[in-house]
C-alpha cells in the first residue's frame, strides 16, 4: 500500500531527472548532430516501403542499365546488375537498423537478466553464470560471430542470432556490476524488510537505477553491431545477396571499384554515418548522465 | 608471481574447453557430412559410409567430443577435412602473417594513439585537441575493410606506392596494418585523453605544481604514469580486437593468415580446422590478457603491493 | 614594521564558466609578517581556499582569474609575475598544505621521490647524496622513520600522509606556509598531533603561516591574528585577543561564536546563524551579510560598509561606521 503511494512521487522525480538529462544532452552540439543524423536514417528506413517495391526496385536485375554513373535518374548510379544504388542504400538502412535494434534488444534482455540474477543472488549462481560469460568473452567478438554463423549458415536470422550471442556477456557484466553496487543500499534493504519478492525488487527498485549505463552501452553496442554485420556480409558470411546489405554491397563493388569508385564510396559513407550517429549519441548520453565528467 | 601466472594459465583450460564444447555443439547442428566433404561429390554412398565408420562419426556426440578433447590434450588436433594435413601444422604455417600485421597495427595504434591522446588532453579545447577528437570519432566509425579498400584505391591503384595484394614483403603489410590500426588507435586516443583529463584534475597534480614543478614536468613526471594505467587495459583489449579484425582485413588484402583459415574452414565445414584455429585464437587472447595483468602489477605500486601481501600471507599460511 | 612578508590589497577573484560567473573573492585586504600566523576563518565557500590559491597563482586554469588587486609576496607582485617567476616562488618561498592528504600525494611515486622533488626543483643540494640526506632529515623532523621513504603513499595512514605533505611543504624552509584545513580530513586524536607538529616546525624554521580553518578552537591555539571571511570579504580582523574577547564585533563573528558550544559557560542552547551564505553567482547589494544580519538597517542594503579600525582591529559593518547605521 505504501508502495502505491510512493510510486507516483518517484515518477515525478524521475521525469524531472529525465528532463534534466535531456537538457544537458541538447546542449551538446555533437550529440544533437548524431541524433538528427540517426533520426534521418530511421526516417529513411521507415519510408522505404512507401515508394520502393523490394522485388522490382531493389533486387531486380536490369542489365541494359548496368554501371551507370550517378545521374539525374539514378542519383547514386547503378551497380553491375543495373540496380539503382539509391534504392538499395535506402532498403539497406532497414536491414542495418533492424539487425542493430534486434541484436541489442535480445542481447540486452538476455544479458540483462543473466547479469541481474547473477549480481542479485551472488554465490554459486553468480560464479557459474560469470564463468560461462567468461568463455564467451575469451574470444574476440568477430571470431565468435564467424564461428556461429559458420555453423548455422549465413542469412539474416542467423546473423542476428550470432551477433546477439556475442553481445550478451557485455550486458550481463554491466547489469551485474550495477546490481552489486545497488544491492547493499538501504532502499533495497528496506524493500526486502517489507517482504517484497525478489523479482519485484530487481525489476522495480534495482533496474531503474541501473538503466543509465545500460542505455549508453546499448547505443554504442548498436554501432559496433552495424559495423560487425557489414564486416560479416563483406566476407560473405552475413546477409546474403541479393539482399541489399551495405557491407555486401561493398563486397560486390570490389571488382568494379577501379572504374566505378562511387559504388565503393556510397555504401561505405552510409555505414560510417550510421555508426557515427550512434557513437555520438552514446557519448552524448554518457556525458549527460554523468555531468561530473564534463569540465 | 610465477605462482600467479601458473594459476592464470591453468584457469585458461576450462575456458578453452568451454569454447571447444560450444563450437563442437554448434558444428553438430550445421548441415553437411564430413565424410562427404572429404571424399567429394563423386564418391559412392558406400565409400562415404565406410569413411564415416573409420572416422568414428557414427559414435554418440559426447563420445566424439571426449575423444577430441583427449587427443587435443596430447597435442593432436586432428586433420583438416579439406587438405588432410594436421591442423597444428596449418595454424603454425598461417599464424605468423597474422601476428605480423597485428603487431604492426598495435605498434601504430599505441605509438600514435597515446601521444596524440596526451597532447589532446593537455591542450584541451585547442585546435589540435578538436582535430584529434574529431579524427578519433571518425576512425571509430569507419569500417576497417572500407578503409582498406580506400587505401588500396589511393595508394596502389592511383599512385602505385604500395602493393595491394599478398604478403610477400613488409611493404605488403603496411596497408593491412594501417586499416587494422585505425579503429584501435582511435579508441586509444579517446581513452588516453579522458584518463589524462581526469588525472590532471587530481589533487596530487596541484601538489606538484605547488612545489614549483613546470607544466612539462607535471605532465611527464606526475600525470602520464597515472593516466597510462587504464590505457594498458585498453591496449590489451585492442590486441584481442585486432585478432578479430584480421579475419576481415586479411580477406580485403588477400593475405592467407589465421583469419583466412577460420573463414575458409567455416565456409567449407572443416570442423577440426575451425575448432583448432578458434581455440588457438582464444589462447593467444588469454595470454595477451595475462600479459596485461602482469604488466599492471609492475606499473601500479598499489596492485603490486596487494599482490605481494597476498603471496606473503599465503606463504605464512602454508 | 617596515615591509610585510605578504600584503594583499583589494583582491578580487572570479571563476568564469559557460554556465556561471562566480564572485569568489571580493576585495580582500590582508598582511602577514615573518614568523606570524594568521587564521583565516569562515564557512565553506567563503573564499578562503581561493585566496590561498591566488597567492600561489594556482587558480583553476582557464576558469579562475584575479580580476583586480595586488598580492605582494616577499617583494614580488604575484599578480604580475610570469609563470617562470612563480615556479621559483612555489615550494621555496611559499608552499601549501592541502586539505585532503589522501589525494594530495601521487600514488605511483615513492614518498621519498616526492619529497626529493621539491629540493631538486629548487636546486637546494648539489648532489644526490645531499638531497637524500635532507629527505632523511625532514622525515625525521615530521616523526617518520627515514627508511620508509621507499614506500608508496598507499602504505601510509591518513595522519602519516599528512606528515609527508607537511614534510614536502617545509623541505625548502619556505617563508610562508599556506595550510588549507590541514586537519579536517584526519581523526580527532591525530588532528592535535599534526597541529602540534606544524606549530613546532613553524617556530623552528621561523615560517609565517596562513591557517585556513573553520575550527575556532584551532585558531585560538595556534594563531596570532585572525581574519573572518564572509562571502569573499574579510568582515573582521584583529589579534586573537581582539577577536575572541572585547565587545565590539561584526554581527557575523558574534553569530559564529554563538554557534559553538562553550564548556565554561552554561549555555542554554546554541544559536546558529539563520539562513545560508549568499549565492556567489548572485551576491546581495550593500553589506553581503545583510540578508542574514539580525541588526540589518536600510543603509546595509545599499552601501558596502567602510572599515572601522582601532589598534589594528578592523570591522566592516555600518554599526561601527561614524554615527552608526542611521547616518
Amino acid at each position: 500500500m505504501t508502495e502505491g503511494k510512493r510510486l507516483p512521487q518517484g515518477k515525478v522525480k524521475k521525469r524531472s531527472q529525465l528532463k534534466e538529462i535531456w537538457l544537458r544532452f541538447r546542449k551538446n552540439k555533437l550529440a544533437m548532430f548524431g541524433l538528427i543524423l540517426f533520426l534521418a536514417l530511421v526516417l529513411m528506413a521507415l519510408s522505404a516501403g512507401f515508394f520502393l517495391d523490394y522485388d522490382t526496385d531493389v533486387v531486380k536485375m536490369n542489365m541494359k542499365d548496368r554501371l551507370l554513373s550517378p545521374n539525374a535518374q539514378h542519383w547514386f548510379g547503378t551497380d553491375h546488375y543495373g540496380r539503382d544504388v539509391l534504392a538499395r542504400i535506402v532498403w539497406g538502412s532497414r536491414i542495418s537498423l533492424v539487425v542493430g535494434l534486434y541484436t541489442v534488444g535480445i542481447a540486452m534482455t538476455v544479458g540483462g537478466a543473466i547479469g541481474a540474477v547473477s549480481g542479485y543472488f551472488g554465490g554459486t549462481v553468480d560464479m557459474v553464470l560469470m564463468r560461462i560469460m567468461d568463455i564467451f568473452l575469451a574470444l574476440p567478438g568477430t571470431i565468435l560471430a564467424v564461428a556461429i554463423v559458420g555453423a548455422l549458415g549465413p542469412g539474416l536470422f542467423n546473423v542476428l542470432l550470432a551477433m546477439s550471442m556475442c553481445r550478451i556477456p557485455q550486458f550481463a557484466r554491466i547489469v551485474r556490476s550495477s546490481v552489486i553496487s545497488l544491492r547493499g543500499q538501504e532502499f533495497v534493504e528496506a524493500a526486502k524488510a517489507c517482504g517484497t519478492k525478489n523479482s519485484r525488487i530487481i525489476m522495480r527498485h534495482i533496474m531503474p537505477n541501473a538503466i543509465g549505463p545500460l542505455v549508453v552501452q546499448a547505443t554504442l553496442n548498436m554501432a559496433t553491431t552495424i559495423l560487425g554485420v557489414a564486416g560479416l556480409s563483406f566476407i560473405g558470411l552475413g546477409i546474403e545477396p541479393p539482399m541489399p546489405e551495405w557491407g555486401s554491397m561493398l563486397s560486390e563493388a570490389r571488382d568494379q571499384m577501379w572504374y566505378h569508385p562511387y559504388l565503393m564510396w556510397i555504401p561505405g559513407i552510409f555505414i560510417m554515418l550510421a555508426v557515427l550517429s550512434l557513437n555520438l549519441i552514446g557519448d552524448g548520453l554518457r556525458d549527460a548522465l554523468d555531468p561530473r565528467m564534463k569540465n | 608471481m610465477l605462482k600467479y601466472i601458473g594459476k592464470r594459465v591453468l584457469l585458461m583450460i576450462p575456458v578453452v574447453l568451454g569454447i571447444s564444447f560450444i563450437l563442437f555443439t554448434i558444428m553438430e547442428f550445421s548441415p553437411g557430412d564430413p565424410a562427404r566433404i572429404i571424399l567429394g561429390d563423386y564418391a559412392t554412398q558406400e565409400q562415404v559410409d565406410e569413411l564415416r565408420e573409420e572416422m568414428g562419426l557414427n559414435d554418440a556426440f559426447l563420445v566424439r567430443y571426449g575423444r577430441y578433447v583427449l587427443n587435443a590434450a596430447q597435442g593432436d588436433f586432428g586433420k583438416s577435412y579439406r587438405s588432410n594435413s594436421p591442423v597444428v601444422g596449418e595454424i603454425a604455417a598461417r599464424f605468423p602473417v597474422t601476428l605480423k600485421i597485428s603487431l604492426m597495427a598495435i605498434m601504430i595504434a599505441v605509438l600514435i594513439g597515446i601521444p596524440v591522446g596526451i597532447i589532446s588532453a593537455v591542450k584541451q579545447y585547442s585546435f589540435a585537441d578538436i582535430l584529434s577528437t574529431m579524427a578519433a570519432l571518425l576512425f571509430t566509425s569507419i569500417p576497417a575493410f572500407w578503409l582498406g579498400l580506400l587505401l588500396i584505391m589511393f595508394l596502389s591503384v592511383q599512385h602505385h606506392i604500395l602493393p595491394s595484394v599478398g604478403s610477400d614483403t613488409w611493404k605488403h603489410l603496411i596497408m593491412p596494418s594501417l586499416s587494422l590500426a585505425a579503429a584501435q588507435m582511435a579508441t586509444i586516443i579517446r581513452m588516453t585523453r579522458s584518463t589524462m583529463l581526469e588525472v590532471i584534475r587530481q589533487d596530487y597534480i596541484r601538489t606538484a605544481k605547488a612545489k614549483g614543478a613546470s607544466s612539462r614536468r607535471v605532465v611527464f613526471h606526475h600525470a602520464i604514469k597515472n593516466a597510462l594505467l587504464p590505457v594498458i587495459t585498453t591496449v590489451g583489449l585492442s590486441v584481442s580486437n585486432l585478432l578479430g579484425g584480421a579475419l576481415i582485413i586479411e580477406n580485403v588484402f588477400g593475405i592467407s593468415g589465421l583469419g583466412t583459415v577460420m573463414v575458409n574452414s567455416v565456409k567449407s565445414k572443416d570442423t577440426p580446422l575451425l575448432l583448432g584455429s578458434v581455440m588457438f585464437a582464444a589462447v593467444v587472447a588469454g595470454f595477451v590478457n595475462l600479459g596485461v595483468d602482469v604488466l599492471y602489477t609492475y606499473v601500479d605500486p598499489r596492485i603490486k603491493a596487494q599482490f605481494v601481501k597476498k603471496t606473503k600471507r599465503q606463504g605464512a599460511g602454508t | 614594521m617596515g615591509e610585510h612578508l605578504l600584503e594583499i590589497k583589494d583582491l578580487y577573484v572570479e571563476y568564469v564558466t559557460d554556465d556561471a560567473h562566480v564572485y569568489a573573492v571580493n576585495g580582500i585586504d590582508l598582511f602577514l609578517d615573518r614568523g606570524e600566523t594568521l587564521g583565516l576563518v569562515g564557512e565553506t565557500g567563503a573564499g578562503k581556499t581561493t585566496t590561498a590559491l591566488s597567492i600561489l597563482k594556482l587558480l583553476p586554469e582557464k576558469v579562475g582569474r584575479i580580476a583586480k588587486g595586488s598580492i605582494l609576496l616577499a617583494g614580488t607582485d604575484v599578480t604580475a609575475a610570469s609563470e617562470a617567476e612563480m615556479r621559483l616562488l612555489r615550494g621555496e618561498t611559499v608552499s601549501m598544505i592541502f586539505q585532503d592528504p589522501m589525494t594530495s600525494l601521487n600514488p605511483v611515486l615513492t614518498v621519498g621521490d616526492q619529497i626529493a622533488e621539491v629540493l631538486q626543483l629548487h636546486k637546494k643540494y648539489k648532489d644526490k647524496a645531499g638531497v637524500e640526506a635532507r629527505v632523511d632529515e625532514i622525515l625525521k623532523m615530521v616523526g617518520l622513520p627515514p627508511e620508509r621513504k621507499q614506500d608508496f603513499p598507499h602504505q601510509f595512514s591518513g595522519g602519516m600522509k599528512q606528515r609527508i605533505v607537511i614534510a614536502i611543504a617545509l623541505a625548502c624552509e619556505p617563508l610562508l606556509l599556506l595550510a588549507d584545513e590541514p586537519t579536517t580530513a584526519l581523526d580527532v586524536t591525530i588532528q592535535a598531533q599534526v597541529l602540534a607538529l606544524m606549530n613546532e616546525l613553524k617556530q623552528d624554521l621561523d615560517t609565517a603561516m596562513i591557517l585556513i580553518t573553520h575550527d575556532l578552537g584551532v585558531v585560538a591555539q595556534t594563531c596570532d591574528r585572525v581574519a573572518v571571511v564572509y562571502a569573499g570579504e574579510i568582515i573582521e580582523t584583529g589579534t586573537v585577543e581582539q577577536i575572541f574577547s572585547g565587545d565590539r564585533h561584526h554581527p557575523y563573528t558574534v553569530g559564529l561564536f554563538q554557534s559553538i558550544p562553550d564548556l565554561k559557560k552554561k549555555t542554554r542552547r546554541l544559536h546558529p546563524i539563520d539562513g545560508l551564505m549568499p549565492d556567489p553567482t548572485d551576491l546581495p547589494s550593500g553589506c553581503k551579510f545583510h540578508t542574514r544580519c539580525p541588526k540589518c538597517a536600510q543603509v546595509c542594503m545599499e552601501r558596502r560598509p567602510k572599515p572601522w579600525e582601532e589598534d589594528g582591529h578592523i570591522i566592516r559593518c555600518h554599526l561601527f561606521a561614524k554615527g552608526g547605521p542611521e547616518a
